[in-house]
Order: structure tokens, then sequence, then C-alpha cells
């Protein structure tokens, strides 16, 4: 058993001597892809923009004109460069990379709307990355979405604003009320007659889009809810005063009083609410449940943590035989009486080793340095990065014993590495994959160890029982196939 | 057809070529016939089971697929011996000592090292064995102790005082904290050599352990080698430098994947020009006649004229010709101005075997020379 120990250890010692005493392997495969994310992480905006932006439109349209003011106003998205009446002289300022987006508003966009459609405003753009384009397209919608709203605020602004008449022409139809009830008790007739006359010249006015308060059937076309109810209650009055029969009935007179006190009410409630909550009644607020708010940076923090470690363990292993086979040194492992499987362990405890300080060098910076949150336990997190690497290993192992060369190595380790980039979950949520391309997430290691950590530190949750399956079943399988390759690979020939 | 004869060690060595026709002016080397000296190929037992050397191979051969290998191989390396093996680049020197430390499977025959079949080796027998490749196999980035210290693991040895002492007789202790990469290709050749030693094996198969080495240090290693096999170790050495054959109790000469012959190396010399070589200078100029009469006296396989007044003639034993010349001289009233035993340096004895098979042979090499330096695949 000693002598064991001893052959095994002089292997893991040699292997951690040989890491050790190049730094400059140690800086390219650790530090330079750890400096590289560092910085996207500190550099990386979730807002886009300002994009300078100018406005195509015809200076004699006062619409036009007043949607480039909104554009203007929308926020801090938009550089606002000014109007420009020449759309060509516009889009060559777009093409030349003056500004970043240049929308053209129809030149008669009154007649569009008057004739029942809407004026279409264009949006002009110069990326190629589709990202970018469906961020501008995202961007330029939600602007024009808000000078839509912008529009039918300031118009319901107007329409309350008007509607203070209400209130006095309101009261005085309140009092012909009164007074047409009192008159219809009495017995008055002319009296009646001259109060109800008096009542629905009150009532009609309400009506009248001349009127003061005309704005109110504008508000009707636009927003539909409070103005409809209110003039459908108008015309009930109105309906019930030309009735004959009210000249007998003091009690539909009094009806009409409490109705025109009403109405006096849900005026007094339609002044009340903004503008913008009548523009736009609901909102919305999404909410992940049972995880933290977590930053953009922390999202993809055990993802690069998962990465180096795996591109790290790859390609020390994928690179160990290989450096083996240029040294020579299977010529004397082949005769000294260490066994392939004995050299195996000593690799992978070596690098494991090497692979371990790594590992908790940038576990400590993530989580005090950069604050990244833990949410589950560190035992978990260390279990899943632990089987991670060892499937790493075994996958280096397995390359080493397959290629021919250290170029050949570290071409399927960059490959592996690409193929963990984009379906492992990174950048790509694997949800949006097709299901049959789902198969080969989940047939790579990193996917399940990268869900699990996400799943650790930011849910709070353990371990399940898929994770420790796939990543074991890994570990045990990539041990089988390297070993059985070194065996043939150190067999006599 | 000769029988090889058996030395006290039961090594055979090579018989001694008779020479039919011999003629004044020269000896004709084709006159010895190939056959002569692959057929007298010794085989040390008949059969290996029963073979009591540390190596045993029978018809051991190994054929690459490029077709170049190792043909019907025989040989047996008693215990407490250095064996030497001197060929050219390409002769099969390498490939020969990795059939013995099982690296190599042989195509056919039969191979037994330590009582075991090598590409079979117990982890027991292994650790009986020391073995330095041809090229220096060390770790570039860990420094001379670190190597040495891994190589001996690889034994499962531990011990730090045998390591030094390995360091010291490689002359590497004062550079021990150098790394392997920084060193030059001599001190290398000796880091791989105190690799090869430092766990104190039984057998060591040597592969060009001076290639590199300055004289004096080559003489130092030889001196050690010898040391070791008085300790009773065995020890199995390729070498380049054809002059070290003096240092081997027996030299197996390797020459295009053949064994042309196993002998100690006065043997081999004696098996170069089929007896010792004798320079006779007359006072006066002979005539064919006295020649003929010395020749005939003294059982000379050849005579060859080195100038008008002197000849060199191959005789059976130099010990008993010279005397017996000088009778004759007397006798006959012949001044024979001086008679001496010319001892070729191995060089010329391994170039004249090498010639000599390759002619016969047609091969269309020219002087093997010195073999490689840096070949592979031997």
């Amino acid at each position: 058993m000693r002598d064991l120990v001893t052959r095994v250890g002089a292997i893991v010692r040699k292997e951690a001597l040989a890491v050790i005493r190049q730094p400059r392997l140690l800086a390219t495969l650790i530090l330079g892809p750890f400096v590289i994310l560092a910085l996207v992480g500190f550099g990386y905006q979730t807002n886009i923009g300002p994009l300078a932006t100018l406005v195509v439109t015809d200076p004699d349209s006062r619409l036009g004109e007043e949607v480039a003011t909104r554009i203007k106003e929308t926020g801090s998205n938009i550089d606002f460069r000014g109007i420009e009446e020449d759309a060509d002289r516009a889009l060559d300022d777009l093409r030349r990379g003056r500004v970043d987006i240049v929308v053209t508003i129809p030149p008669n966009p009154v007649e569009i709307v008057r004739s029942g459609e809407s004026a279409v405003v264009e949006v002009f753009h110069n990326q190629l990355d589709p990202f970018e384009q469906a961020t501008v397209t995202l961007l330029s919608r939600t602007t024009i979405d808000t000078v839509n709203r912008r529009i039918l605020e300031e118009l319901v602004t107007r329409g309350q604003q008007e509607s203070d008449g209400y209130d006095e022409i309101l009261a005085n139809a309140g009092e012909s009320a009164g007074l047409l009830r009192q008159s219809i008790e009495s017995g008055d007739e002319v009296a009646t007659a001259r109060h109800r006359a008096t009542l629905a010249r009150q009532l009609q006015q309400l009506k009248n889009p001349t009127s003061p308060t005309g704005g109110l059937a504008a508000l009707e076309e636009l927003s539909g809810s409070q103005q409809s109810q209110i003039s459908r209650d108008i015309d009930g009055l109105l309906a019930t005063l030309e009735s004959e029969s009210i000249k007998d009935d003091a009690e539909a007179a009094r009806s009409i009083e409490n109705d025109l006190e009403q109405l006096n009410a849900t005026i007094a409630d339609f002044q009340s609410i903004p503008p913008a909550v009548l523009v736009s009644p609901f909102d919305s607020h999404a909410e992940v449940i049972d995880a933290i708010d977590l930053e953009i940076t922390d999202f993809y923090a055990p993802g690069a943590m998962a990465l180096l470690l795996q591109h790290l363990a790859i390609t020390f292993a994928a690179l160990s035989f290989v450096r083996e086979r240029a040294l020579g040194t299977p010529e004397l492992f082949q005769v000294a009486p260490i066994r392939p499987v004995e050299i195996l362990v000593g690799k992978y405890l070596g690098f494991l080793l090497i692979s371990g300080i790594v590992a908790t060098a940038l576990t400590a910076l993530m989580f005090l340095g950069f604050r990244i949150p833990l949410a589950g336990s560190l035992l978990d997190y260390v279990l899943v990065l632990l089987l991670l690497t060892l499937v790493a290993l075994g996958i280096g192992f397995v390359i080493s014993a397959a290629v021919a060369s250290d170029v050949q190595a570290v071409n399927v380790a960059m490959i592996i590495l690409l193929l963990s980039l984009f379906f492992s979950g990174f950048f790509i949520s694997v949800d949006r994959l097709l299901p049959s391309v789902q198969a080969v997430s989940w047939t790579l290691p990193i996917t399940h160890a990268l869900d699990s950590l996400r799943d650790i530190m930011f849910r709070g949750s353990g371990v399940d029982l898929r994770t420790w399956v796939a990543l074991g079943t890994g570990v045990i399988a990539t041990f089988l196939i390297s070993w059985r390759l070194t065996v043939r690979r150190l067999a006599a020939h | 057809m000769h029988v090889p004869a058996e030395t006290e060690t039961g090594i055979p060595v090579f018989p001694d070529v008779e020479t039919e026709g011999i003629e004044a002016s020269a000896v004709d080397t084709s006159a010895v016939d190939n056959a002569e000296l692959t057929a007298g190929i010794p085989i040390l037992s008949e059969t290996i089971e029963d073979g009591t050397g540390l190596i045993e191979a029978r018809r051991l051969e190994k054929t690459f697929p490029s077709g170049d290998g190792i043909r019907n191989l025989n040989l047996s390396v008693p215990a407490g011996t250095i064996f030497g093996f001197i060929g050219p680049s390409g002769s099969g020197k390498t490939t020969t000592v990795k059939m013995f430390t099982g690296s190599v499977v042989p195509t056919s025959g039969r191979v037994k090292v330590l009582g075991q079949n090598p590409t079979q080796f117990s982890t027991a027998t292994r650790t009986r064995i020391g073995y330095m490749p041809q090229l220096s196999v060390l770790y570039p980035g860990l420094t001379i102790e670190e190597n040495l210290r891994f190589l001996a693991a690889l034994y499962s040895h531990r011990n730090q005082a045998s390591l030094d002492r390995a360091l010291e007789f490689v002359e590497l202790d004062s550079h021990r904290d150098k790394r392997a990469d920084r060193i030059s290709g001599g001190m290398q050749r000796r880091l791989s050599l105190a690799g090869a030693l430092a766990h104190d094996p039984e057998l060591m198969f040597l592969d060009e352990p001076t290639a590199g080495i300055d004289p004096v240090l080559r003489r130092k290693f030889w001196d050690h080698f010898t040391d070791l096999k008085g300790d009773g170790r065995t020890l199995v050495v390729t070498t380049q430098y054809v002059g070290e054959a003096a240092y081997c109790d027996f030299i197996g000469v390797l020459a295009d994947g053949e064994l042309l012959t196993i002998e100690t190396p006065e043997g081999l010399r004696r098996a170069a020009y089929g007896g010792d070589l004798l320079d006779v200078e007359f006072v006066m100029r002979p005539s064919s006649e006295t020649l003929d009469e010395v020749v005939k006296m003294l059982g000379a396989s050849s005579l060859t004229k080195t100038s008008t007044m002197s000849v060199r003639l191959v005789v059976p034993d130099a010990a008993i010709a010279i005397p017996d010349l000088g009778s004759w001289s007397n006798d006959r009233e012949i001044e024979i101005e001086s008679v001496e035993q010319h001892v070729p340096p191995f060089d010329d004895v391994f170039v004249e075997i090498v010639e000599r098979y390759r002619s016969t042979n047609g091969h269309a090499e020219s002087t093997p020379g010195t073999p490689d330096k840096k070949g592979r695949g031997e």
C-alpha cells in the first residue's frame, strides 16, 4: 500500500509542480478568461442608448411637430438630434453613422387617422446584430406607444379641464329639477312647463359638443368609459323629461333630481382620476417567486465559474497524456512497476488539486469580492463543482488519449467550450431550444451543473436527484473510458 | 559448419574462420562465407526453459509495417555480466532492448527476462529492472532532483540517501536545483542514467548511456558499470562508441536487424579477421617462396603485403606464432627486422564485420562508420 501511495503521489506531485512552474499557462487559462468575464460583468449595460434620433416630418404639419416633440420628451433612451425635412438626407446621416435611428412621420397623419387607419411612423436603423435589431425595434415601438399615450393623456387632461364647467350647469340643472318637482307637486302647470323647458335646455347644453364642455364628446371617442356612461345618463334624463307623463309625475321629477346629483358625483370622480391612469388603466409588474433579486452579473456568475473550471480541467487533462507522449515518458511507464490506473488516478488527483485551488480563489473572489449572493448551502455548491471538475477531467483524459497532438487537444477543448457556451444555458436558456436540440444540452455535464448551481445560489434549493445521477454517471463513465484508453496507449506495441 | 565453442561462462564464442586459398597479396574477405557468420550465431541453450541466463531469447523476431525489424535473434545473457549491443544506425539495437523491457511485443519467437515474459512482467519483477531510454525522458519544468525523485518513486523508491549517491555519481549533486530544461544535453543523459540506477536494480537496460558524455565521465561511467557487475548486477548496454566494447563481457553485433555475432571483446577481433594479426618486417625483400613457407609454417589464413619488406599475417594464435617465426628465421638464416602482434581498434573490427556481412548479403550501404546518435526505432 505504501508503495502504491508512493507511485501515485509521484504523479500527483509531478503534475502539480509542472503546472505551478508554468505561470504563463496559469495566466492564460485562468486569469485571461476571468479578466474578460469580469470586464463584461462590469461593462455590460442592460439599457440600450441613448440613441441619436433624427425625426423626418413636414414642417407644416402641426401633428408631425407634436409627435417630434413627444419623441424628444420620451426619455433617456432617445438623444433627440432635431427635425429633418428631407428623408434622404436623414437616411444618409444614418448610413454615415451620424445618427442611430431615423423616425419618419407621414406627411398627412391627420387625414390618415380621419380615414380610420393608423398613421404609420417608420423607424430606420443600421444594426446588423439581430439582438440589437430586436432591441431597437422594441425601443422604437415603446417610444411610439409612449407618444400615443402622451397624446391621449393630453386630450384627457383637456377634457377634464373643460368638464370643470359641468359643476355650474349641473348645479343649475339640479336646481331646475327641484323647481320642476315643486311646480308639479303644487299643480302649477305654467311653472312646470317653464322649468321643464329650462331643464331640457340645460341637459342639451351638457350634450352639445360646441358648448364649453364639448371636449367631453371628443373624449367619448377616445376613452369611451365614464364619458359614455355620462352621455347615456343624460340621454335617459332627456327622454324622461320629454315624456308627457312627467307633467303629473312628481316622482319622475325627483328621480331626475337624484340622477343629476349622481351625475355630478360621477363627473367629480372623472375629474379626480389622473389622465395617465385613465389612458392606461392597467400596468404590469413581474416578480420571480422563490428566488432573490439578481443583477445581470449575478446571474452569469455561476455560469462563468462553471465554464472556467470545466475549461481549465479539460485543457489540463487533454494536454496531459499528449505531453507525456511528446516527452517519451510512456516508454518509462511501460517498464516501471507503476500501472496505468495509478498514473490516471495520480493525474486526476494532481489536476483536482490545482483545480481546487483555482476554484477556491475564484469562489472567494465571487462571493467576497463581487458580493454574488449564495442563498443555499456552500457544501452543495462545492460538491457540484467537484463533480463537474471530475467529469471535465475525465473528458480531458479521453481527449488526450484520442488525439495525436497538443494542437488537436486544444482544438477539441475549444469546441467543447463553445458547445458549453451555447448549449449549457449560459447565454441562451435551454428552454428556448427545440426539444431535439435540448437533448444535446442535457448531454453536457455542465448543463446539469449550471442549472443546479443557479438553484443553489439564487433559489437556496438543494441538489436534485437528476443532477446527482447525471454528474455521477459522467464521472464514472469518463473515468472508465479514459482508463481503458490509457491502458491501450501504454500497452506494448 | 562450425560448432560454436563455449567459454567458461557458457557463452559460445564465434568460431575461427577457415580460409582456403591463401593469396600472397591480400585476404579476400568476401571469401568468408556469410553463412559462416549467420549460421554460427551462438545459441546459449537449446531450450529457453532450460536456460540459466537472466535474459533468454530464441528465434525472436519483430517485423514493423515498414518491413524493418529484428530477425531470428537468439541469445542468452548470464547474470553478473555486461552485455553490449553494437550496430550501425537502424540495426535494431533499441528494438531489441525494448523487446527485453516489454515495450515492444515480438512478432514471433520467445523471450524471457528474469524468468518472465516481458510483456507480462509482474510489479515485483519490474522493480528489479532499471531502464535508461535512448533519448532522455525528463520533465522540463522539474528540477534535476525532482526528476530523479519522480523516476525513483515510479519504482516505489523513497531512499533519499541513494538518490543523493546517484546524483553524486553522475556529478549532478551541485546542480540539483536546476530545471531540466536549462541543463545541457550531457547533463540530461547523466540525469537519465541516475534515474535508471537510483532504485538499485538487479538488471539494467541502458540504451546509449554514454552518448553526449565527455570521455572522462564516460570512463567513470564504465568503471561504475564494472563495479555494478562486480556486485552481481547485470547490464545490457547499447553504445555508439565501438571502443566501449572493450568494457563489455560479451558483445552482440547487430546489422540490418540481424545479430551477426556474439563475442568477447578479444574474440570479436579474432572473429573479424579470422585470427590474430601479425606484422612481420624482413631485413631483405622476401621471395614468394619464402612467404609461402612462412604461411604454411605458421598456419596463417591470409597474408597481406604491407610494403616491399613487410607483410601482415592472420595466424591462429600470435603467442605461438611469434616464437615459431623466430626459430624458423634462425634455422633458415632469414633476417627479420621486427615481429609484433597488431591489435586493431574496435572501430576497425566493427567495420570489418559489418562490411563483410553486407558485401556477402548484397547490401548497398557503404561502410557503416559510427552508428547514429539520435536514431529512433533501431
